[in-house]
């Protein structure tokens, strides 16, 4: 007894370094696929108030920017408005050609705009902070868009602030599909540049080319059908019969600063029947 | 001596301020992410002893992890950077061991001295937290060129720290 306390006191820093150690690796392997509530809330409540601070300085600066920007996007939108006469849910850049869900999908989703007080791009993990949250009827599971395209999901919501997932996280899986084709596969990170997401999962005898654009599946209750994301910058084959495709994203994550919240009035009923018909 | 906690307490919530609101804040590109924070660490005092020097990096790893929302990744490089730097010390120590009353600064031991000193630890720091961030083995590359970038910046503003703020 003697000689192992004396072993202890003699190695303290070792010890004391391995248990210091193995207590951040618990927490790590712990906390990160998961819903990391109190980690987030903390943080969040402290970081989101000084940043939304902060952002309405640098929205001054960038005004003229974000002028010009709505302003081509109303013109665009009251072109599309004199077209179909019907409601238009999303605007496209110009390269796309515009698309509208069905009028019975018309009442289920609800957008929401926000802005942006905090984002990140050079993380493994990259999350943005908006400032709206569960008081503007905001909850986890809803999809964040922009007007280029799909930025990410909602994980954490605090009571005016919310926190988004992009698809610039390693956690992320977003089902995606060839559009045209309808082939579809799963959306993910590999954590290299923020330009570029790779889709998994297209078997090799599909047809595709460089250029083709990939729009989310819709099979999913987070995300709504032919969002756009972005277009196939090279491909190649990979494990098994599947190809590994790179993609260009839409969405420019350096400079984005304002975003559209998608709620899904029908997300709980879709959960409830898939639930029950996993349980039988 | 209650002088040099209270400037410690201080030194500590800045520099991780400093950290989350500017460093944090600035987006160059997907690869450069500098975390100067870890000047905390090289600037502890000489004397300070083994337990003391591992739980404040515990601590001040935990306090980046809580403003960064993935909880555990710079505890775990903090912690063992702090473990490597009374080995660093001692390998790099002059003939007569270092004076009393002298900090770990470029004004006592000159430039080389430490720009050796803070490249390794800051290069150790970043190694362990890129690897624990990738976590694949097919990304090691990629790790160690992430780790050699941002370990030359983080270095190279650590330095420059000694000439505008901690000049003495």
């Amino acid at each position: 007894m003697r000689t192992l306390f004396r072993l202890i006191v003699k190695n303290y820093f070792v010890l004391l370094f391995l248990f210091l150690e193995s207590i951040s690796l618990v927490l790590i392997f712990q906390f990160n696929p998961f819903q990391k509530s109190f980690f987030l809330n903390v943080s969040r409540n402290i970081t989101a108030s000084i940043n939304n601070r902060l952002t309405n300085i640098g929205d001054y600066l960038f005004l003229q920017e974000e002028n010009e920007r709505l302003n081509s996007e109303n013109v665009y939108l009251r072109n599309q408005l004199n077209n179909f006469n019907t409601t238009v849910y999303l605007s496209y850049p110009e390269n796309f050609t515009s698309d509208t869900l069905d009028i019975s999908n018309e009442d289920r989703y609800f957008f929401k705009p926000a802005e942006i007080v905090n984002s990140s791009i050079n993380k493994q993990y990259n999350y943005i902070t908006i400032n709206k949250g569960e008081s503007n009827q905001l909850q986890a599971n809803m999809a964040v868009i922009s007007s280029c395209g799909v930025v990410g999901m909602i994980i954490q919501t605090s009571d005016n602030f919310a926190t988004i997932q992009t698809l610039l996280n390693r956690n992320s899986r977003v089902g995606a599909k060839i559009k045209g084709n309808d082939y579809f596969g799963i959306l993910d990170w590999d954590g290299r540049s923020p330009e570029y997401v790779q889709l998994s999962e297209i078997p090799v005898h599909v047809n595709i080319n460089e250029g083709d654009t990939i729009v989310t599946s819709g099979y999913s209750s987070i995300y709504p059908k032919d969002l756009p994301i972005g277009r196939i910058d090279g491909y190649q084959k990979g494990q098994g019969n599947f190809y590994n495709i790179q993609i260009q994203l839409f969405v420019n994550f350096r400079t984005i600063n304002h975003v559209m919240v998608i709620r899904n009035y029908l997300q709980e009923e879709q959960k409830e029947l898939e639930r029950e018909v996993s349980y039988d | 001596m209650i002088r040099i906690y209270l400037r410690n307490i201080v030194r500590f919530i800045v520099l991780i301020f400093v950290q989350i609101l500017i460093f944090e804040n600035i987006q160059l590109g997907g690869n450069i992410s500098p975390y100067i924070y870890v000047l905390f660490i090289i600037l502890m005092p000489f004397e300070i002893t083994g337990w003391a020097l591992l739980i404040i990096a515990f601590l001040l790893g935990l306090s980046m992890d809580i403003f960064l929302m993935n909880p555990g990744f710079h505890t775990a490089a903090t912690v063992l950077m702090a473990y490597f730097r009374p080995f660093i010390l001692q390998t790099f120590a002059p003939r007569d061991g270092y004076e009393s009353g002298s900090f770990p600064r470029v004004y006592y031991y000159g430039l080389g001295w430490f720009a050796k000193y803070s490249i390794i630890l800051i290069f150790v720091h970043h190694l362990f937290l890129f690897s624990l961030e990738m976590f694949r083995l097919s990304d090691i590359l990629h790790i160690l060129w992430r780790t050699i970038l941002n370990t030359l910046i983080s270095t190279f503003l650590v330095i420059l720290s000694q000439f505008f703020v901690f000049r003495k």
